[in-house]
């Protein structure tokens, strides 16, 4: 029956019949392609979250390399100072029994170099650091500054260092042209070196956080230059860092508060001048460094600095101390505590000269007197002849029987001694009583 | 108005230039007179538009540790 029925179906009837099956076919391609491209944004959606997770990674991976190699460089800086510092030190013990200190500096413009590049520059990063960041961080040190590459850090540190160089070579100058007008007294400069000296000590305790009350030994500029120094920070540009570096004169840390003294000593301002630029070139590669990391620097890696800077203070105010307890005639020094310890070194007899007198030559160079120790027939005058080794340095400022001498780098000083008992002993020092030599007389 | 509130965090002179310029920029803020060694900052202020809470807010968020005194 039903396929007689079909078999009789209209012309219309067939049509309905191939359009549903067409209509079907259309909606089965329709929803074919909905699921492949259902299936298509989902593996679209994969693909794009396995990028997001590897890029995240990889940004990870970045941070970690990053935060290593900051680490690294910190600990290469600081493994650099450390040898430095021991080179100084080696140095030290090695050149014979005079440390160098802030007075050696006066003798050779390389050891002030040496002096800058370890303790002193310690000691200044201390004191004159937050400058430094100011310059570099400028108007970025505000919250929700952007930061910036560390590459950017290297324009303002060189504006802030050559305005600090250009400012401490003028001072110098100035202080060696006072110095050229008058000499202080050996009690002022014992009183002036003493006073130095504690003030590192206090510098060094309060870094070692011993007791609050070292914190008074940081100096603070007033606040009406405090005031326009964030302004100048705020400016930008080259101008900022610039001022700011040149402002540091108003910060001077101890160990440069030494080296002003070496430079007023020299007595001359091209050598004040010179002393001074020395020893800020050789603070600058710290500078540097500290400037250029001051971004990324750890509270953990600044208590460390700190740490390292009070030894390496600590030991110049030592030997800075020790120079002035010397100038001051103490009974108590290193020199002389050592000489006690070790074998002094062996006297020279004056020689005698035809017209009765007794001579001798006594060189003034950078590593301090030679001969130290000069003997003296009782009852003859004598001359001593000074001479200079062509070393222009603080040796050659002489503080004798209380007098004080300017000695020529070129030219002899002759210095007369009338006769003079057996057992009679004169010590003499340089201006800051870190060289030194004695005439004995005998018998 | 003056304030005094202690501040631990300083590490050296110049963190007295960042937390008085701080504070100063501060809406209500007259002056402000940071000890590195007292370890302090006396501000002077008008307490109806600025008040102790906010001072402290502000040296926190300098990076520093304000403890009232």
């Amino acid at each position: 029956m039903a396929k007689g029925k079909q078999r009789g179906s209209t012309p219309r009837q067939r049509a309905e019949a191939r359009e549903r099956r067409e209509r079907r076919e259309r909606e089965a391609t329709a929803r074919a392609r909905s699921a492949r491209e259902a299936a298509e944004r989902r593996a679209l959606a994969v693909a794009e979250d396995r990028a997001r997770r590897d890029r995240e990674a990889a940004e990870r991976e970045r941070q970690v390399a990053e935060r290593e190699a900051r680490e690294r460089r910190q600990r290469v800086i600081a493994a650099g100072s450390l040898l430095a510092l021991a080179g100084l030190l080696a140095v030290g013990v090695l050149a014979g029994p005079e440390l160098p200190g802030p007075d050696a500096a006066g003798a050779s413009l390389v050891a002030v170099l040496a002096i800058g590049l370890t303790a002193g520059g310690l000691s200044c990063l201390a004191v004159q650091g937050g400058l430094l960041t100011v310059a570099v961080t400028g108007d970025r040190a505000q919250p929700g500054a952007e930061p910036r590459a560390l590459a950017h850090n290297a324009a303002p540190i060189g504006w802030f260092l050559a305005a600090k160089l250009a400012a401490y070579t003028a001072l110098g100058g100035a202080l060696g042209a006072l110095g050229q007008l008058a000499q202080p007294s050996v009690e002022l400069r014992v009183a002036i070196q003493i006073a130095t000296a504690l003030l590192m000590i206090a510098t060094a305790l309060h870094f070692l956080r011993v007791h609050p009350i070292f914190r008074y030994a940081i100096l603070t500029p007033p606040r009406a230059l405090t005031r326009r120094i964030s302004a100048t920070a705020r400016g930008g540009g080259a101008f900022a860092p610039a001022t700011l570096g040149a402002l540091t004169v108003f910060l001077p840390c101890g160990v440069t508060q030494a080296m002003q003294l070496i430079a007023i000593n020299s007595g001359d301002p091209l050598t004040g001048a010179a002393i001074l630029a020395t020893f800020v070139l050789g603070t600058s590669p710290l500078f540097f460094s500290l400037g250029y990391f001051a971004t990324t620097l750890t509270e953990a890696t600044h208590a460390r600095f700190l740490r390292f800077a009070a030894i390496a203070i600590l030991a110049v105010a030592l030997v800075s101390l020790d120079g002035a307890l010397r100038l001051g005639g103490s009974p108590v020094t290193f020199a002389k505590a050592k000489s006690a310890l070790f074998a002094a070194p062996t006297p020279v007899a004056a020689k005698q000269t035809v017209d009765g007198t007794q001579e001798a030559v006594i060189t003034a160079g950078a590593g301090g007197y030679s001969p130290r120790r000069v003997q003296l027939r009782a009852g003859k005058p004598a001359r001593l002849i000074f001479t200079g080794d062509g070393s222009a340095g603080c040796s050659l400022a002489l503080i004798f029987a209380d007098r004080q001498y300017i000695l020529s780098a070129d030219a002899p000083t002759p210095i007369a001694l009338p006769a003079m008992r057996a057992g009679q002993r004169i010590d003499y020092t340089c201006a800051m009583g870190m060289y030194g030599g004695s005439i004995e007389v005998i018998a | 108005m003056k304030t005094v509130i202690r501040i631990d965090g300083m590490r050296c002179a110049s963190c007295v230039i960042s937390v008085d310029d701080t504070l100063e920029a501060l809406d209500g803020v007259h002056s402000s007179k940071t000890s590195y060694a007292r370890s302090l900052v006396k501000i002077d202020h008008d307490p109806d538009r600025v008040n102790a809470q906010r001072l402290q807010d502000a040296i926190s968020r300098a990076g520093y540790q304000p403890r009232a005194s």
